[in-house]
């Protein structure tokens, strides 16, 4: 099990953002896949079930080993926070329930290396954004990015044309590019995975987009507490430096 | 809510090509496939791009075409990395917060 400090800055509103979740579970999970000296290091597939909203604040992340072959290791991870003060130190009151937040599954593997470019693959399609990021007129600040993302003044993005699908589906694209001088492929290959596991909801055509933006970094020290392990780093990308300080003393720093 | 993340290949993409892609800039490409009895289907793919918003490079030859008439830099300079399929349904109340927003966008109008 590790403890988590769920920052307040990756919040949708006052709930935190799933995306981000993601990135705390992801990164249990290879913290997990470290101290117990697993061959296989890379997230394949995950999948996860949302049952109630995460607040700001303490969570606990419980990992259980289902099999172990010679290429596949699953796992199930779960987010647990306590209820209604996630804070809370008085665990034997009735008035606080523990509350299974997540419920996710992953497939852990090696992965090979992307193809390289001109060496036909399933993976070689033309990309469907059809504007060069480089060529884009940023001047004007890109497209309004929410407020109601907390983290919006640490990202930029443009909206551009794409490939419409034939099928009568809704389609959307967009380059994002994050302001605080982060490096995506400098991430670990942990938080990458959910550096993009971002996921835009466009119901009907109202185009109202819901962003679910993972952006981890490997934090300066670590604010997970595992119960039984050493610390694991779920807090995050602090846009400012104040909530980095902050985050940074609240837990003891990362000895692993 | 229910959602699925499916990594394509190992990341960060290797060193010898690094350098050919935005160090800071990614990719989204979503699409709505089924909105049916209140449940919501998306899929959203992440791209690597050739370089970072705004950041054109002089050798990008942005508009140079192949042998497809598809754009070059489409081919040789994105990376698919990462496929998100995600189901949730749909309250009434995030059904009234997008008509209001657009209402507010002025992409609908009263009648």
């Amino acid at each position: 099990m590790f403890d988590v400090d769920v920052s307040p800055t990756w919040c949708v509103g006052s709930v935190a953002h799933g995306g981000y979740l993601l990135c705390i579970t992801t990164d249990a999970v290879l913290r997990h896949q470290a101290l117990v000296g697993s061959a296989h290091h890379d997230p394949a597939h995950l999948t996860s079930q949302f049952f109630s909203a995460t607040v700001p604040g303490k969570a606990q992340v419980e990992i259980q080993v289902v099999s172990t072959t010679k290429r596949w290791t699953r796992l199930d991870v779960d987010l647990y926070q306590w209820s209604p003060d996630a804070n809370t130190s008085t665990f034997t009151s009735p008035d606080n329930q523990r509350i299974l937040r997540i419920r996710s599954h992953y497939l852990v593997t090696t992965l090979p290396e992307h193809p390289e470019a001109g060496v036909l693959n399933y993976l070689s399609r033309p990309c469907p954004l059809l504007e060069h990021p480089g060529g884009i007129q940023m001047s004007d600040g890109g497209d309004e990015v929410p407020a109601k993302l907390r983290f919006h003044q640490g990202l930029r993005w443009k909206i551009v044309d794409k490939v419409e699908p034939n099928d009568g589906s809704l389609a959307w694209a967009c380059w994002i590019e994050m302001k605080g001088g982060e490096e995506v492929d400098q991430l670990s290959s942990a938080s990458l995975s959910h550096s993009r596991s971002l996921a835009l909801s466009a119901p009907y055509r109202v185009h109202k987009l819901t962003l679910y933006l993972p952006l981890q970094r490997s934090c300066p020290s670590s604010p997970t507490s595992p119960r039984t392990g050493p610390r694991c780093c779920p807090t995050a990308f602090a846009l400012d430096p104040r909530e980095l300080a902050r985050s940074s003393t609240a837990f003891p720093p990362h000895t692993s | 809510m229910s959602l699925s993340l499916d990594f394509k290949s190992k990341f960060p993409l290797s060193p010898s090509s690094r350098a050919r892609y935005g160090t800071r800039t990614f990719g989204l490409y979503s699409t709505t496939k089924t909105i049916h009895d209140g449940r919501h289907d998306l899929t959203v793919e992440v791209w690597a791009g050739p370089a970072d918003l705004g950041a054109r490079k002089p050798e990008a030859r942005e508009g140079e075409l192949d042998e497809d008439r598809v754009a070059r830099w489409r081919r040789e300079g994105a990376r698919l990395v990462g496929v998100s399929t995600q189901v949730r349904l749909l309250s009434l109340s995030l059904i009234l917060d997008s008509l209001r927003h657009a209402l507010r966008q002025g992409l609908l109008t009263r009648s």
